[in-house]
């Protein structure tokens, strides 16, 4: 995928230095802050940012700086592993189906469209309540209802493309179904997937982060933004910082896989249209 | 007529998909590791407190004549009692329901209050400087999670300066009312700047369409053409967008209700699923599939009245 890069904006490339430094954070958080996320200091309880805790410290005396900081791995973490999987399995699905076609592909169709009719969220919440809270639940929750976008997406295409010429070429060459599937089907789809997934990210990060912060996600002590601000919840009327951080960081990560994700697709959709 | 049968239709197919849901919601539950009396009860409980619990929620019977007691309850709406709330849950739902229901109707006022405007303005005057920002500020409302917004807006117009109380229900109308500014605010903003794009893009579509051309060579006043012929093909879309955005508030409620402290729907599931009261949690499950398809066929039908070229 060649892109021009000259053509995107100021803000796509603060928005690319914003998830730098976030991506930075999540592989080597000792670069930015010497302190242990979750190591307590009974000596310093809900100090305001001072000169050794620059975002200052919770209520069991731990640095807000450094738990926002190692939060970055596991928030980018679970964007990203929470949509791979179904963006994968999804992908899979909607182009055997889409490529076959037949009874197989109605029946499908049929339960998918049963199922999209169920907010994303709402049906998340529902099996996290079902199964139980937990990091390895939220990821079972969003993997069972992430796949149904990518296989609608990819079905719609295939099935135009594989009607189009060069298919019909490929066939006649005598090339099998799965390399006419993989070789010269799923590249064309390949853009579309590539956009949706990357908005994907960040709504899987959300995700992850407003069920920790109701408490149906990750843990306490583990830090993860949506975790330690609900855990600073409490002390908002006199500890503002502790939620305001980990917030600003959630917020400003959000944001700039947003502007990140548009400038990409603009430009993809720009090279697909010639 | 027609639309009769498609209503009667549609009923007829929700029958099915119900049952896959008691079966997932049913099945669901017992496939988790563990004893769901033990859990509720503690691992001290003694053998004669759980073959009790176990008899309450029916663990005693073969699997088939439970999943078989428990469509028969979910048809006749007949959850039993709350474990952790020791009241019928038909009551329970009773009472919340109305907090929950203001607090959509509320988010729902905003959502049309701020979109509709701000949408029409945008797409008329595209590229201008108000256009501009409020496109840069839908991306940011819908790039940050709902929970964040709701505490910005309550340390800004709680905390800091007294406007609006922390959270809570209160005890009268104007309490109520007030209580549930705030919430509604925190769930419209993201809906309405979903809403607000959705309403700009038609607008702009729908001015160069050849119909407004030909009603304004027409000579017809500008303000009609804008108000017959752009306004309402440019509303339907929107509210159709509006009733899916309605059906994810369920999510969305509780989230705020939970921040807000607001004693409805939302935040008693957050507490069932907090404190493993299943019953409550199964039939909560239940009664949101429900409300999701019930908005849906409410949204298919609206949809044909408002638009006359859609066939049901």
């Amino acid at each position: 995928m060649k892109i021009q890069f000259r053509k995107f904006s100021t803000i796509f490339w603060l928005a690319t230095i914003v998830l730098t430094i976030v991506l930075l954070m999540s592989a080597v958080p000792g670069l930015f802050t010497g302190y242990d996320p979750i190591k307590q200091d009974m000596t310093a309880l809900l100090r305001a940012p001072y000169k050794e805790h620059i975002f200052g410290t919770d209520n069991l005396g731990r640095d807000v700086f450094s738990r926002v900081v190692y939060s970055a791995r596991l928030d980018l973490f679970i964007g990203f592993f929470a949509m791979i999987v179904p963006a994968v399995f999804g992908t899979l699905i909607g182009t055997l189906s889409g490529y076959y076609g037949g009874k197989a592909d109605a029946v499908l169709m049929r339960i998918l469209d049963i199922f999209t009719a169920f907010p994303t969220m709402v049906l998340v919440i529902a099996i996290v309540a079902l199964m139980g809270s937990g990091i390895k639940n939220l990821f079972w929750a969003i993997w069972l209802v992430g796949w149904r976008e990518y296989a609608k997406l990819v079905r719609s295409e295939v099935v135009v493309i594989k009607n189009q010429d060069y298919i019909a070429a490929a066939r006649t060459l005598g090339y099998s179904d799965l390399r006419i599937m993989f070789r010269h089907i799923l590249p064309n789809v390949l853009s579309t997937i590539v956009v949706y997934a990357i908005t994907d990210i960040m709504m899987c990060m959300l995700m992850g982060a407003s069920l920790s912060f109701l408490g149906l996600g990750v843990p306490t002590p583990t830090p993860e933004w949506g975790a330690i601000i609900a855990d600073g919840k409490n002390y908002m009327m006199t500890a503002w910082w502790i939620i305001a951080f980990p917030g600003i960081m959630l917020a400003f990560t959000g944001i700039s896989i947003s502007i990140v994700g548009n400038g990409l697709s603009g430009a993809l959709i720009d090279r697909r249209n010639g | 007529m027609d639309e009769f049968v498609y209503i009667l239709k549609r009923i007829l197919q929700m029958i099915p998909v119900l049952i896959i849901v008691t079966v997932l919601i049913f099945f669901g539950m017992r496939m988790i590791p563990g004893d769901p009396a033990l859990l509720m009860l503690g691992n001290r409980a003694s053998d004669e407190a759980l073959a009790m619990m176990h008899a309450k929620l029916g663990f005693d019977k073969p699997l088939m004549i439970q999943y078989f007691l428990f469509l028969r309850d979910c048809v006749l709406f007949r959850f039993g009692d709350s474990i952790t709330l020791r009241m019928p849950i038909t009551e329970l739902f009773k009472q919340k329901a109305a907090i929950t229901i203001s607090l959509t109707a509320m988010t729902i006022i905003f959502d049309v209050l701020i979109s509709v405007p701000l949408g029409i303005y945008c797409g008329m005057h595209k590229d201008s400087k108000l256009d501009t920002f409020l496109n840069s500020a839908s991306l940011v409302f819908v790039s940050i999670p709902e929970f964040l917004i709701g505490l910005v807006l309550l340390m800004l117009l709680a905390v800091r300066i007294h406007v609006f109380p922390v959270g809570g229900w209160g005890n009268s109308f104007g309490e109520h009312i007030r209580s549930l500014i705030l919430p509604s605010l925190t769930g419209a903003l993201m809906t309405s700047s979903l809403v607000m794009r959705n309403i700009r893009e038609n607008v702009i579509k729908v001015l160069n369409m050849d119909y407004v051309d030909f009603a304004r060579s027409k000579g017809l006043p500008e303000i009609w053409v804008r108000m017959r012929y752009v306004l309402r093909n440019v509303l339907i879309p929107a509210v159709t967008l509006l009733a899916m955005r309605m059906t994810a508030m369920l999510a969305g409620s509780i989230v705020i209700e939970s921040i807000f402290a607001l004693p409805g729907i939302g935040q008693m599931m957050l507490n069932a699923i907090l404190a493993r009261d299943y019953p409550l949690v199964q039939a909560t499950v239940y009664l949101f599939a429900l409300i999701v398809m019930i908005m849906n066929l409410i949204t298919d039908v609206s949809y044909s009245i408002l638009d006359p070229r859609v066939k049901l």
